[in-house]
């Protein structure tokens, strides 16, 4: 293959570069490119949380696609790590009192971040590897989408109904913002700051992402992808891989929930949602499955098209279900797969291709596409 | 006396649990039969399944007014089959030789459309069916137990004639014997003269017929509104589940056990009662990972 | 049991060895012992059962009944990864390699897994000591290392086949079963094939299917005739061009 990879370092740089930028490319900010969002937000606080939205999601979309994108098993059932990461903080911040079975479990408002971190990376720690222990020997392919999307529910289901202690359909609000060492005790109620602060947040999780993603176990994810047999009949335990997939996966979401909660201060059962995870399979969708930087382009992609859509029709959700259809059937290689095609084709063959059958023939650009993931 | 009046009640709320559970379990046979026929014969997943389910109820709803009840129970499920083999040869034809993932993507954003065009043509809030034909709107009485004839007799027996007919159609017919060749060996189907993808598109018709269909009979009974698509399409995966993808009884069995069960929750613990399939499904693939009547290694 | 040979005097030991699909017996009660090193082909009409009898040998397939023992170790119930761990490799009939990545990538994998469990695999590569250079050597043994940039589909079938052996040979195998490695070659490749296949054999056993009769004759060191799910004759090429039963059910016309 012609195309080499970019060194590591270039690709953290660029990220980098792309956190520092990307508030100026909101709805608003001077770099916007999107003709249908107007000037909503004469730069006022409003775009700079959109920036740090589109952040909380590409990490949720970063964990999926690590997922689906690099192992190639589709969960539908993301959004319940999110939910997770979301409401161990948001109950450890605020604080809950409830009976169960005759115990009485209290706790009151306590405002550290860093054990919320490690609560909701804990707690779905825990579910990840016993819900992941008991699908991935009993399930693969879309028996497994099925699976993981119903167990989604269940953490829907009990957000939305124990209301003693999530609040139930109201979910928790007021959840204050952690207090960074050495910073003032508000620091963090600035967009601005809490841009910085998630920005930081997020660069160090899309750099360890980058890491797993690229280092001998990335590897085996992509073998497993391929062919799963093979890598078996090579001597990979491969359940155990799947496994460790599934919970490497959900942990990018548990972050993002965690910063969900305190960007919002507020949350609810929606979290949980078949809707999110719907969400974040579209942004991967739509940035480019199995490539690296696809689904945080996803991620803007989308908030970008709902922040305009949403505003000017009520039935904003057709038009990302109609996203879903035409890059499936168009485009499954996403945005950075065109990217990818014109580069490879150039511009106009690829606008050929897409419409002649002749030359999507010749290479199936959907197919190929994880394949640059590989190379020595 | 007290005491007993209580017992009865009881014993009455547990009937009326049991027969709700009994009708809810009808639907969901219907449903999870539909899908299960497209999934275990095509190997295609239709999360849009759901949203042809809510449509249905939609179709009898505005149908039944103008051309009474029984044509517009047919209608409704038959517009709803045709509308998915149409659905089938332009959304779903093309994707035959990808992953099958991709097809619940893209049914996926299918249902959402259909969602909002629910929402615009027929509003947010819940519609309510019209009255139903005197002859089924009463109740039978046995003792001091009531049977509301609709939801306790009559759904149950079109129920029984509709599986009747599709276990003949599956079992019994040439084109139930080219369907099921054609699912193991599509080569030889296909060497033999037979036009695969038309016996495709029909399978995808019966399927979304019996969702139309399962959609028309649950409009009387249930608040028609355009979040029973998605509350239904994840309801209808469990019972798969639990009952076995690709199985006719699997979806029978799967079907009653859930909502039997899930309905006399609601006499336990109410706010548990959306658990229930789940917890059963959970249970299920502990003890038997394909399924009551699920065949090893169908989706390897 | 009888006594117990001297420790790992066969590769494979078979007791009653059965599997039925639907009430059909592909392989049928089957006992037999496979001794260690040489080239050890199976051959048999189509249907006699052969790659059943190696999917249960690797494991691909749970038996109906009976046991697989490989040097001197129950493995019935082993996962094929196990299997593939205690020195058990196998290629498929039909090509079973990593289509999407590359060639280089693909025997970079079948290296590593040497490593699976002995090293951090969050770490880079370079702290796995010779993997590049192993697989570099895999490479040039299996002719591929000009092409090893490019994705594995793009390669011939004959390249392809030959890529599968290098993925087998990756682990060091003391066991190869290669399931007709020659199917669907070309003249040039199938002598490239089987002079890498001889290149490799020693201080291995090689279990082999084949069609290629010529071929089989040639490089075989006792061939073993199945025929409906059962051995109908064990012994050196000779032996069994010389054996009456086989000529009659199987080699017809050749003999």
């Amino acid at each position: 293959m012609k195309s080499r990879r970019a060194a590591p370092w270039i690709t953290l740089v660029a990220i980098a570069a792309g956190l520092i930028l990307l508030p100026l490319f909101m709805p608003g900010g001077s770099l916007d490119l999107n003709p249908l969002s107007g000037n909503r937000f004469p730069f006022h606080a409003g775009f700079i949380d959109l920036a740090t939205t589109v952040l909380v999601f590409a990490l949720f979309a970063l964990g999926f696609n690590m997922l689906f994108g690099h192992s190639g098993e589709l969960s539908f059932g993301h959004a319940m790590f999110f939910s997770i990461g979301a409401y161990a903080p948001a109950l450890y911040t605020k604080g809950f009192k409830v009976d169960i079975a005759g115990l009485h479990l209290h706790h009151d408002a306590t405002n550290n971040g860093f054990i919320a971190l490690v609560l909701a990376l804990g707690f779905v720690l825990l579910w990840a590897f016993l819900l992941a222990r008991l699908i991935v020997p009993r399930s693969s392919g879309i028996y497994y989408s099925m699976i993981t999307m119903a167990f989604a529910q269940v953490i829907y289901f009990i957000t939305f109904r124990w209301s003693e202690l999530t609040g139930g359909e109201d979910g928790i609000q007021g959840i204050a913002r952690p207090v960074l060492p050495g910073l003032p005790a508000n620091w963090l109620a600035n967009s601005t700051h809490f841009y910085i602060f998630t920005a930081v947040v997020a660069f160090v999780a899309i750099a360890a992402n980058y890491w797993i993603v690229r280092s001998p176990f990335g590897s085996v994810l992509h073998a497993l992808r391929e062919n799963r047999q093979r890598a078996r009949f090579l001597g990979y335990d491969v359940n155990r891989y799947r496994v460790n997939a599934f919970v490497l996966s959900a942990l990018f979401p548990a972050v993002g929930g965690w910063l969900w909660t305190y960007l919002q201060q507020a949350i609810n059962p929606d979290a949980g949602g078949i809707d999110y995870s719907g969400r974040v399979v579209m942004m991967s969708l739509l940035g480019g499955i199995g490539t690296f930087v696809g689904p945080m382009i996803g991620a803007f992609v989308y908030w970008d098209i709902q922040n305009s859509v949403a505003q000017q029709w009520k039935y904003w959700p057709a038009a990302l279900g109609a996203v879903f259809v035409v890059f499936v059937l168009a485009a499954p290689a996403g945005i950075a797969g065109a990217f990818v095609a014109f580069q490879r084709y150039g511009f106009a063959n690829s606008i050929r291709r897409l419409f002649s059958r002749e030359a999507r023939l010749e290479t199936d650009l959907a197919e190929e596409l994880p394949a640059r993931e590989g190379g020595p | 006396m007290g005491h007993l009046a209580e017992s009865a009640g009881v014993l009455h709320n547990v009937s009326d649990q049991f027969f709700n559970g009994v009708t809810l379990g009808m639907l969901y046979i219907l449903v999870a039969l539909g899908l299960n026929i497209i999934l275990g014969l095509m190997g295609v997943i239709n999360f849009s399944h759901g949203a042809f389910f809510m449509l249905g109820a939609y179709m009898a709803f505005t149908l039944a007014p103008h051309v009474g009840f029984w044509p517009s129970m047919f209608l409704a499920a038959l517009i709803i089959g045709a509308f998915g083999m149409l659905f089938e040869s332009t959304l779903i034809r093309p994707l035959y030789r990808r992953i099958p993932e991709y097809t619940l993507l893209l049914t996926y954003g299918t249902a959402m459309i259909f969602e909002q065009i629910v929402r615009r043509v027929w509003g947010d809030d819940a519609v309510r069916y019209p009255n139903l034909p005197n002859y089924l709107s009463g109740s039978i009485e046995l003792g001091s137990f009531q049977f509301p004839i609709y939801k306790d007799v009559f759904l149950v027996l079109i129920t029984v004639l509709i599986l009747a007919g599709v276990w003949l159609l599956v079992n019994k017919t040439n084109i139930g014997m080219i369907i099921r060749a054609g699912t193991r060996d599509a080569e030889m189907v296909k060497i033999l003269g037979i036009n695969m993808p038309v016996m495709f598109t029909l399978v995808f018709g019966i399927g979304s017929f019996m969702a139309g269909l399962a959609g028309a009979l649950a409009a009387p009974v249930y608040a028609i509104i355009p979040s029973l698509a998605s509350q239904w399409i994840i309801l209808t995966f469990v019972v798969v589940i639990v009952g076995g993808i690709g199985s006719f009884w699997g979806a029978i069995v799967g079907g009653l056990i859930i909502g039997i069960l899930s309905s006399l929750m609601e006499l336990i613990s109410p706010p548990a009662v959306e658990l229930t399939g789940f917890i059963i499904m959970g249970l299920i693939l502990l003890v038997r990972p394909r399924g009551i009547f699920g065949v090893e290694g169908l989706f390897e | 049991m009888s006594v117990a040979a001297p420790a790992a005097s066969y590769a494979f030991k078979t007791t009653n060895l059965t599997r039925s699909f639907a009430g059909f017996k592909a392989v049928n009660d089957v006992s037999i012992e496979i001794p260690r090193g040489g080239v050890r082909t199976i051959i048999g009409p189509n249907g006699a059962g052969k790659t059943t009898f190696f999917n249960l040998l690797s494991g691909l397939l749970p038996p109906s009944n009976g046991h697989v023992f490989f040097e001197e170790r129950d493995i019935t119930d082993l996962d094929p990864y196990r299997r593939a761990r205690l020195g058990i490799a196998r290629s498929f009939q039909i090509t079973n390699i990593f289509n999407k990545l590359t060639v280089y990538e693909n025997v970079r994998l079948a290296v590593q897994a040497n490593y699976d469990g002995k090293a951090n695999f969050f770490l880079p590569t370079r702290r796995m000591g010779d993997l590049h250079a192993r697989t570099a050597e895999i490479l040039r043994d299996i002719g591929l290392f000009d092409v090893s940039g490019g994705l594995a589909e793009n390669l011939s079938h004959g390249d392809q086949r030959r890529l599968e052996i290098g993925l087998v040979l990756a682990r060091d195998p003391q066991v190869l079963l290669l399931d007709e490695p020659l199917a669907g070659m070309s003249p040039t490749e199938t002598h490239a094939t089987v002079e890498l296949i001889q290149r490799i054999s020693p201080g291995r056993t090689i279990l082999l299917v084949e069609h290629d009769i010529d071929v089989v004759m040639s490089i075989s060191t006792t061939i073993t005739v199945m025929q409906t799910g059962q051995i109908l004759a064990v012994g050196t090429p000779d032996e069994i061009r010389a054996n009456e039963a086989v000529q009659r059910a199987y080699l017809g016309g050749l003999a």
